[in-house]
């Protein structure tokens, strides 16, 4: 069987759902790539069990994956270019990000665990970009946390920073 | 809240691309929020170099005696724009000195820093910036001054042998002479100062005096 772009791989979700798709999109992940080759031929016929991602978050990265399909490799110094830390985002990636928050950490952890590098740079902007621009209280309402300092470290952070209340 | 959900490297890999600003603010929102940049901040390679530097230097300033917060209403005077003042220099520097690097750290400061407020010491759009520039070649490059005798004054220095090495002062209570570097290695930079002079006094007006004053108090530290 010819290796084709258009040859199907099954991925298997952690709730047992099959997900079929293309295998160079699907190799967007490293982790998968990395599978396929140890497998070879084998890959074809047997479905590949991603134990850490449920049925909708890998539907999710795939639809990322399929998106960015066509996209050249990162750059071999890939580091030192997200060195300059924009936190700017793609148009079409901007409108994948928006989801529930559940949602956004889960597609953040499956990029982790299936190593998608540029899907996981994108959540990390995405959750920065929620931080960006906000005061301590409106960051707390957006992550729904609890202001858990004493009156003392309330005290203190209040006079620290002063100049910084109404930014 | 991701502080919980998502694992230590991918919550610092977040706090990475926050600006100094933001950096601050979530120091501000929780105990977690606050342990995550100060575990982010003492790891190298999280947070740029650059910014780290300077946040350390603010949280380092706002715990001394004498931090206080001024606050400036910039309504009447021109929006202060931190890529033009920086070009600014930068031609400026082309000229005069063209081994002279602007310090990254300087760079983040000019263009993170909230522009209407200053913290213990002037902002830039204070003061006429341009006038205040003292003269590269004295390897003095950026000195931000205070006409107040009391003032809290940072001064960052740039070495004009054209590594990159610079240091940021913190200097308290200039005007009783009783200042304290809080940073930097002085000694270094006051010998720097000595060569530059022997080497181009020649072609220099007599100096600016502010130049003159600064290094001579500097000696006495």
């Amino acid at each position: 069987m010819a290796a084709s772009e258009s040859t199907r791989i099954t991925l298997v979700s952690n709730d047992g759902a099959e997900v079929h798709v293309e295998r160079n999109v699907a190799e967007r992940s490293m982790l998968i790539k990395n599978m396929m080759e140890d497998l070879g031929e084998a890959a074809m016929t047997q479905s590949v069990p991603i134990p850490n991602v449920n049925e909708s978050v890998l539907k999710k990265v795939i639809e990322w994956c399929e998106h960015h399909k066509n996209d050249p490799p990162a750059a071999a110094d890939d580091d030192s270019d997200s060195r300059k830390k924009t936190t700017d985002i793609e148009e079409w990636d901007q409108k994948f990000m928006q989801v529930d928050q559940e949602m956004l950490f889960e597609i953040i952890l499956a990029s982790n665990y299936l190593d998608i590098k540029p899907l996981l740079d994108v959540g990390c902007k995405t959750v920065a970009n929620m931080i960006k621009g906000k005061s301590p209280e409106e960051i707390r309402k957006t992550f729904n946390i609890t202001n858990d300092f004493t009156p003392e470290e309330e005290e203190q952070i209040r006079r620290e920073n002063e100049w910084a209340e109404d930014r | 809240m991701f502080t919980q959900k998502l694992p230590p490297e991918i919550q610092q890999a977040i706090v990475g691309y926050l600006d100094f600003i933001s950096l601050l603010k979530l120091r501000d929102t929780n105990t977690a929020f606050r342990d995550l940049v100060n575990t982010s901040l003492s790891k190298p390679g999280i947070i740029l170099p650059a910014r780290a530097e300077l946040l350390e230097l603010y949280l380092e300033v706002q715990r001394r005696p004498s931090y206080r917060t001024y606050e400036y209403d910039l309504d009447d005077e021109e929006p202060f724009c931190g890529e033009k003042y920086l070009s600014t220099i930068r031609a400026q520097i082309s000229l005069s000195a063209p081994d002279l690097r602007i310090p990254a750290a300087f760079e983040c400061w000019v263009l993170e820093w909230p522009q209407n407020e200053a913290l213990g010491w002037f902002w830039l759009s204070q003061l006429g910036v341009m006038d205040n520039l003292l003269p590269l070649e004295k390897g003095m490059g950026l000195l931000h001054d205070s006409l107040e005798a009391d003032a809290t004054v940072v001064g960052l220095f740039v070495d004009s042998h054209g590594c990159q090495d610079y240091t940021i002062l913190f200097l308290e209570g200039l005007g009783e002479r009783s200042g304290k570097v809080w940073k930097g290695d002085i000694c270094q930079m006051v010998e720097i100062e000595d060569e530059e002079e022997e080497e181009d006094d020649s072609g220099e007006e007599e100096g600016d005096n502010m130049a003159e004053s600064w290094t001579e108090w500097l000696r006495t530290l």
